[in-house]
C-alpha cells in the first residue's frame, strides 16, 4: 500500500533505467555515427552542394562486376559452407552421442582464437603452391614433382580459409540456441515416427532459427569485412575482394579516394540492411518463439553405426582447421624462416626468446589483452541493456537506435577508422595515438556482434519471467539486474567471448589508429609482416593465441555449463 | 469467530473495493489493421475478502482486463483503483506501473525463474518491495512460513527445472502469498496440471484463502473451477461482461442464453412469446405451450428459447400432471456414476436429462420439467 502512495509515474514519463538506457543507446548511436558522418559525407559534398561523383566513379571502375562478383561469390558460398558445417557440429555436440566433452564444446571454437591474419599465414604456409608445409608433405606420398597438389590461392583454398573463420559464429550462436531448444520437441518427432535426419531437418532446424538467422548477420557482416585473409590470399589466386580494394584505394592510391571506397562500402551496406531484415523479421515472427521446456536434460540422440564415422569427421575436421595452421605457425618460429626444405635437427627457440623479450611486442600485448577485457565488458553490457529497451519499445524509435548502432560498422573498419581520426584525435578532444580512441572505435565497431548476440538471448527469456518481477515489486533496474542479465548470461558470455577475441586480434582499425604510442598487437603483427620476419610473426601468433585461450577456454566453458544446465532453463 | 467478525465490519463499515475499474477498455489492432476491443468499456468492483473469477472462452479479453489490473497492459481508456487508490486513469494520462501497485500474480506457466532456487524464488517479492524489507531472519521465516502452507517445506533448495509441474505450480502460488498482499490475480493458474491434482488445489486454495482472507481475480475458462471457487462469477463474451452475480445465480438464472449455455448444459427449446404476466413467461413450442421464470427483455410474439437443466427434467413412462410436459423417445442412456445420463429425441429436438435410478426401461417416454425449472428468454 505504501508504495501506492508514491503515485508519480505518469503515462509517457520514462522510468529511470529507461532514462539511463536511452541515453546509453543514443551514446552509442553517436559514437558510431559521428565519426562515419565526417568519412562519409565528406566526399559527397563538395563546395557546399551534393555531389554524387563517388558513386560515377565507383560505377567507372573498369572492373567494378568482377569485384562484385568475386566477393558475393566467396563471401556467399563460405558463409553457405559455414552454415552448414557449423550447425552440423552444434547439433551433433548439444544432441547426439558423438559428442566427445571438451573436445567437441570448445575446440570448434580455436581458430577463432588465432587471429585471421595468423590463419592465413598459417594457410599460406602450408597451402602455397611451391613450397608449401601439406605440398611438401604430400608430394612424397602422391609421387607429384615439382607444385601441388593443393594451393591455398585459389578460388576453393581461399573460400575453405573463409569458411574456417565462418563456422565458430555458426557454431556458438546455434548451441545456444540449441541448449534452450526443449527437446521434448525432438521426442514428440522421434515418437512421431520422424528418423533423426526428418527431426533435424523439420523440428531442431525451424526451432533455432532465429539463431542462425544471427549467425548469418554476423557472417555476411564480418564476410564483407574480412580484409587479412584476402589480403594475403586472394591476390596470387586472381580474385579480387572489395576490401583488398578498398584498402587500395585508401593506402595505396595517392590522393587516396576516400569517396570511391566509401561508395563501393554502401554497397556492402545494402546487402547488409537486407540480411538484418529478414532477421528482424525472423525474431519477431511468434512462430519461432514457442521454446518451452521443463527442465529434463536432453538425452542425446542415439546414432548407432553412424557414430564412429561422424566421430572421425568431426576429428579430422578439427585437426585441418586448427592443428594444422597452428602447426605451421610453429614450425616457422621454431626453423627460424621459411624455406622448401625442413632441417629437423636445427630448430631453436631463437625467434621465441626474440619475441618475448621485445618490448614492443610485450607492450602490445599487454594493451590488446587489456583492451579486450574491457571492451568486451563495455559492449557487451550495453548491447544488453539496448536489446531489452528495444524489444520493450517494439518499432518506431527503439528500431532507429537499433540501426543506427548496427549499421555504421557494416562499412569497412578502415573507413571507419578514418572517421574515428577525423573525430577524436584532434580538438576538442586530442585522443591521437592513445589507447582511448582505440577503446571508442572497439566498442562501436563491435556493437553488431555485440547487439545480435544480446538480441539471440533476450528472445530466449519469457516475457513472463520479467511480468512476474514487476508484479513482485521489483522496478526496471532491479528486474534487469536479478532477472533479465543472469538469464541472458550464457548468451552474452558467448558474445563477450566473441568480441574479446576479435577485438584482442583486430588488425583493420589498429592498423590506422593505432601506433608507436599505443601499441597493439594488430599493429605489431603488421609492422612485423612488412618486415618479412614470418619466424617472430609464427611467435606472436602462437603466443596471442595461446593468452587468449587462456581467458575465452574458461569463459566459454563456464557458459556452456550454465546453459546446459537445467538450473539455467529461460521458461519454466 | 474472526472471520465472522472481519466480514461483519466489511459490511458495515462499507469499506470501500479493493478493485474498481471504471469504463476500462483496451483495442488492438487486427491482422487487417482494423481497431477491435478486447476489453469493450468494464466496469466492476471486487470487494476485500472476495473471489471474482473471469469465466469465458479464449479470446473473451478475460486475460487482458486481467493485466490491465496489475498494470502490465496499458488500457486505451477508463480508470483502474486498488484499495482507494487510483492507479491508472487515462484521462489524467496515469499510470502507475506493476511494481507500484502491491498485488501479487500467479502465471498461467508459473513463470518461477530458473536461475533462482524455491527459496530466492519466493523472497524475492520481500526483497523487492520498496519501504520495509525485512531483516535476513524474518525473511526466511516468512518464507518457511509460506512453504509450509503450501506443503512443500523440504524443497526450499531445490531449482524449478528439477521438480514436477504440481511442485512448481505450489512455488508460484507460494510466491503470489508471501507478500501478503490483500489481492492476488490469477491466470488460469490450474489449467496445466492433471485433473486430480487440480481438483485438490482447488479446494487448498479456497482453504488457503479462506485463512488468510485475501481478495482475488481468478481468470479461467473451465466452468466448473469458476462455479467451485467464486465468491461471485463474471461472464465475459466479447470483451464485455455478459453476466456478473453468484455462481448459484448464474447457473440457476443465467441472464442470457450465452451464459447458460456456457455454465452447466444447457436443453434448449425455440419458440415464440405467448404472454407474459409477473414472474412467469408461456411461449409456443413443438411441445406445446410451455410456462417458466421470465427472463429479462420478452416481448409477445417474439422469438423465445425455453432453457432447462438435464437435472431438473423428470422422466416417467405414465403422462405426469403439470404444465409442461411432452412425449419423447429414450435413443440411448448412459451410467456415469452419480447419475444417469439419457440422450432423448422429441419433435425433431435433441436434449439431455439426467435420473437417479434405471426405474424407466420403456423407450416412449414422458418428460415433466418444473414451472420454476424452466427459463424463459429471448432468443
Amino acid at each position: 500500500m505504501t508504495a501506492l502512495t508514491r503515485v508519480r509515474d505518469r503515462l509517457g514519463a520514462l522510468t529511470p533505467f529507461q532514462v539511463a538506457g536511452t541515453l546509453l543507446a543514443l551514446a552509442l548511436g553517436a559514437l558510431a555515427v559521428y565519426p562515419l558522418a565526417l568519412v562519409v559525407i565528406r566526399p559527397f559534398v563538395t563546395d557546399g552542394r551534393i555531389d554524387l561523383a563517388p558513386i560515377r566513379d565507383m560505377l567507372a571502375q573498369p572492373d567494378l562486376v568482377t569485384l562484385l562478383w568475386h566477393t558475393a561469390a566467396v563471401v556467399g558460398a563460405s558463409g553457405l559452407a559455414g552454415l552448414v558445417i557449423g550447425s552440423s557440429l552444434a547439433w551433433v555436440n548439444e544432441r547426439t552421442d558423438a559428442r566427445m566433452g571438451l573436445l567437441t564444446d570448445v575446440v570448434p571454437l580455436v581458430p577463432f582464437l588465432l587471429p585471421p591474419i595468423a590463419g592465413a599465414i598459417g594457410w599460406s604456409l602450408l597451402g602455397s603452391e611451391r613450397s608449401g608445409y601439406l605440398n611438401l608433405a604430400l608430394r612424397p606420398l602422391l609421387g607429384i614433382e615439382g607444385t601441388g597438389p593443393v594451393d591455398v590461392h585459389s578460388w576453393y583454398g581461399i573460400i575453405f580459409v573463409y569458411t574456417i573463420y565462418q563456422v565458430p559464429y555458426v557454431f556458438m550462436i546455434v548451441s545456444a540456441g540449441l541448449r534452450n531448444t526443449d527437446p521434448a520437441l525432438e521426442e514428440q518427432s522421434r515418437m512421431s515416427g520422424a528418423g533423426p535426419l526428418r527431426t533435424l531437418r523439420r523440428i531442431s532446424l525451424p526451432a533455432v532459427r532465429p539463431s542462425m538467422g544471427a549467425a548469418a548477420l554476423l557472417m555476411v557482416w564480418t564476410g564483407f569485412g574480412l580484409f587479412s585473409i584476402p589480403a594475403i590470399l586472394a591476390p596470387q589466386a586472381g580474385l579480387d575482394i572489395l576490401s583488398v580494394r578498398v584498402v587500395q584505394l585508401l593506402s595505396f592510391t595517392y590522393p587516396p579516394e576516400t569517396g570511391v571506397a566509401v561508395a563501393l562500402n554502401l554497397v556492402v551496406m545494402l546487402v547488409v540492411t537486407l540480411v538484418w531484415y529478414a532477421q528482424t523479421r525472423m525474431l519477431r515472427s511468434t512462430r519461432t518463439a514457442g521454446i518451452g521446456g521443463k527442465g529434463a536434460r536432453p538425452r542425446p540422440m542415439r546414432l548407432g553405426r553412424w557414430r564412429t564415422p561422424v566421430r572421425a569427421a568431426i576429428v579430422l575436421y578439427l585437426a585441418l582447421t586448427s592443428v594444422l595452421p597452428l602447426g605451421a605457425l610453429v614450425l616457422v618460429s621454431l626453423t627460424g624462416f621459411w624455406s622448401n626444405t625442413v632441417d629437423w635437427s636445427r630448430l631453436n627457440l631463437d625467434a621465441v626468446v626474440r619475441t618475448l623479450t621485445d618490448t614492443a611486442t610485450q607492450e602490445a600485448l599487454l594493451n590488446s589483452l587489456v583492451l579486450g577485457v574491457v571492451c568486451a565488458t563495455v559492449g557487451v553490457l550495453a548491447a544488453a541493456v539496448v536489446s531489452v529497451l528495444v524489444r520493450r519499445s517494439g518499432r518506431g524509435a527503439g528500431m532507429l537506435v537499433d540501426a543506427a548502432i548496427k549499421f555504421p560498422p557494416t562499412l569497412s573498419h578502415l573507413v571507419i577508422a578514418v572517421g574515428f581520426v577525423l573525430a577524436f584525435s584532434g580538438a576538442p578532444f586530442h585522443l591521437g595515438g592513445t589507447l582511448w580512441i582505440l577503446m571508442l572505435a572497439y566498442i562501436s565497431l563491435h556493437m553488431p556482434q555485440a547487439t545480435t548476440a544480446s538480441d539471440a538471448a533476450i528472445s530466449q527469456v519469457a516475457p513472463e519471467l520479467t511480468d512476474a518481477s514487476r508484479i513482485s515489486g521489483a522496478g526496471q533496474s532491479r528486474t534487469f539486474r536479478r532477472i533479465t542479465l543472469p538469464l541472458m548470461t550464457p548468451g552474452l558470455l558467448a558474445g563477450w567471448a566473441l568480441l574479446f577475441v576479435t577485438i584482442a586480434g583486430d588488425i583493420g582499425a589498429s592498423a590506422i589508429l593505432a601506433g608507436t604510442g599505443n601499441e597493439v598487437v594488430g599493429f605489431r603483427i603488421l609492422e612485423v609482416f612488412a618486415n618479412g620476419d614470418y619466424a617472430m610473426l609464427g611467435a606472436i601468433s602462437i603466443i596471442l593465441t595461446l593468452a587468449t585461450s587462456l581467458v575465452v577456454l574458461p569463459v566459454t566453458w563456464y557458459a556452456r555449463r550454465r546453459g546446459g544446465s537445467p538450473l539455467s532453463r529461460t521458461q519454466p | 469467530m474472526q472471520t465472522m467478525a472481519k466480514t461483519d465490519l466489511s459490511q458495515q463499515t462499507g469499506e470501500p473495493p479493493i478493485v474498481r475499474l471504471t469504463g476500462v477498455r483496451k483495442n488492438y489492432r487486427r491482422v487487417d489493421r482494423t481497431l477491435a476491443a478486447a476489453v469493450d468499456g468494464v466496469s466492476l468492483e471486487v470487494a476485500p475478502a472476495e473471489i471474482l473469477v473471469l469465466l469465458g472462452p479464449s479470446g473473451c479479453g478475460k486475460t487482458t482486463l486481467l493485466r490491465s489490473i496489475a498494470g502490465l497492459e496499458t488500457p486505451d481508456d477508463g480508470t483502474v483503483e486498488i484499495a482507494g487508490q487510483v492507479v491508472f486513469d487515462a484521462a489524467r494520462r496515469l499510470d502507475v506501473p506493476p511494481e507500484g501497485r502491491g498485488l501479487s500474480m500467479m502465471f498461467q506457466s508459473y513463470a518461477l525463474w530458473p536461475h533462482m532456487s524455491v527459496f530466492d524464488n519466493i523472497a524475492y517479492p520481500l526483497r523487492s518491495r520498496r519501504g520495509s524489507r525485512p531483516g535476513k531472519d524474518e525473511l526466511a521465516g516468512r518464507v518457511v512460513e509460506v512453504l509450509e502452507l503450501v506443503g512443500i517445506p523440504e524443497l526450499s533448495r531445490q531449482f524449478p527445472g528439477e521438480m514436477s509441474g504440481g511442485q512448481q505450480q505450489r512455488v508460484a502460488l507460494a510466491r503470489a502469498l508471501v507478500a501478503g498482499d490483500g489481492l492476488i490475480l490469477f491466470d488460469e493458474p490450474l489449467s496445466n496440471v492433471d485433473a486430480k491434482v487440480r481438483e485438490r488445489l482447488r479446494v487448498e486454495l479456497l482453504a488457503m484463502q479462506r485463512r488468510l482472507g485475501f481478495a482475488a481475480v481468478h481468470v479461467t475458462h473451465d466452468q466448473t473451477e469458476a462455479m467451485e471457487l467464486a465468491t461471485r462469477i463474471a461472464v465475459m463474451r466479447a470483451g464485455r461482461v455478459e453476466q456478473l452475480g453468484p455462481p448459484r445465480e448464474i447457473y440457476d438464472r443465467p441472464a442470457t442464453r450465452y451464459v447458460a449455455g456456457f455454465v452447466g448444459i444447457a436443453n434448449e427449446v425455440p419458440g415464440e412469446v405467448a404472454g407474459v404476466d409477473g414472474r412467469t413467461a408461456t411461449v409456443r413450442t413443438a411441445y406445446g405451450t410451455l410456462t417458466g421464470v421470465r427472463g429479462a427483455g420478452l416481448e409477445v410474439g417474439a422469438g423465445a428459447v425455453a432453457i432447462w437443466r438435464p437435472e431438473h427434467g423428470r422422466m416417467s413412462e405414465d403422462e405426469p400432471g403439470g404444465p409442461n410436459r411432452w412425449r419423447a423417445r429414450r435413443r440411448i442412456s448412459m451410467f456415469a456414476g452419480p447419475h444417469i445420463e439419457h440422450h432423448l429425441d422429441a419433435e425433431g429436438l435433441s436434449s439431455r436429462l439426467w435420473s437417479g435410478g434405471g426405474d424407466v426401461t420403456a423407450d416412449e417416454v414422458w418428460i415433466g420439467v418444473d414451472p420454476d425449472r424452466l427459463l424463459i428468454l429471448p432468443a
